[in-house]
């Protein structure tokens, strides 16, 4: 049976040197350690993780990770524009305007960056991390 | 008086006592202010650790969804999505401690066990904030909070082995054999 909380206590055998630390117990605490730092890295490092493509489209908005290549089809009034996001940048590769402003800017590569296709009606943007971190923290 | 009981229903007992615990010890916790929302002490895992020197695994399992549905009564988080997190946070948690505590105790005591699972639950609750609310920004809370789960798990650890080694009541409850003495 259960005993009363007085029980609960005991002082001669308190072991505070910690001498029952065991190897697992260093590794799993270093494992820790190496991930804290790593985010660390990738999270406050310029290059890393943060930077989003906003797109704003007549059907909805869309953020995307600059650092995750992919090849994107949004839809406007007057057809498909085509975006490529390669090597942390983003690039419109065809619309269906007939100015081809969009086409012809270079690509957006960090935050501040935007072309849009004012016939099409679709703007690009890229979010610095300092926008985004705003956001994690004011949630 | 002294009634005998059944192996059974001295489990049953113990798994009802310490979900109590982890209900009291979430009480506690939701009295601490936090700064940001899911950096947590994690006190009501406490009484998990020391469940695992005395429990088997589906009745760990069971008492995680004890703490995990007291936590959500207490903080009155059960039918939102704060609930997702805690009990993502919880199982992840509570599987990887299951399955380092099966490590010998000459190389694993109950520190490396809590940070293993502080660990697993900051993961989980980092992928599922990165799935379902913060997208890529979830990189940016996930150096603090990986920090203050190594701390808190590290304190946790501690504390338990403190409790395990000295409690009278635990060395019953967990046997002569029992782990952690």
């Amino acid at each position: 049976m259960i005993g009363s909380i007085h029980e609960l206590s005991g002082d001669d055998r308190m072991k505070l040197r910690f001498s029952y630390l065991r190897p697992f117990d260093f590794f799993a605490a270093l494992l820790v350690l190496g991930l804290i730092v790593i985010a660390a890295v990738v999270a406050y490092s310029g290059g890393g993780g943060g930077t989003l493509l906003h797109v704003q489209t007549p059907t909805g908005e869309f953020l995307y990770d600059l650092n995750r290549d992919a090849h994107l089809q949004f839809e406007g009034p007057i057809g498909i524009m085509h975006v490529e996001i390669a090597d942390g940048a983003a690039r419109v590769i065809s619309s269906p305007c007939r100015e081809q402003i969009c086409v012809n800017s270079r690509p957006m590569t960090s935050g501040g960056d935007w072309t849009a296709c004012l016939p099409n009606r679709v703007f690009l943007e890229v979010t610095g991390k300092d926008e985004t971190e705003v956001d994690a923290f004011s949630y | 008086m002294k009634r005998k009981l059944t192996r059974l229903a001295t489990e049953r007992d113990l798994i009802a006592l310490l979900g109590a615990c982890c209900m009291f010890l979430a009480l506690i916790e939701h009295m601490i202010p936090k700064p940001v929302p899911f950096l947590r002490l994690g006190l009501a895992n406490l009484p998990i650790l020391i469940s695992l020197g005395m429990l088997n695994p589906a009745q760990v399992l069971l008492l995680v969804a004890l703490k995990v549905l007291g936590q959500a009564l207490v903080n009155g988080t059960l039918f939102s999505y704060v609930f997702l997190f805690s009990a993502a946070g919880s199982v992840s948690s509570a599987l990887v401690m299951l399955a380092v505590s099966r490590l010998p105790d000459r190389a694993v005591s109950l520190v490396g066990i809590s940070i293993s699972g502080g660990l697993a639950s900051t993961t989980a609750q980092l992928a599922l904030s990165s799935l379902l609310v913060f997208g890529k920004s979830a990189l940016y809370i996930a150096p603090v909070f990986l920090a203050v789960g190594l701390v808190t798990s590290i304190v946790l650890g501690i504390i338990a082995t403190a409790f395990c080694s000295t409690s009278r009541w635990y060395g019953r409850a967990a046997g002569p054999a029992g782990r952690w003495r």
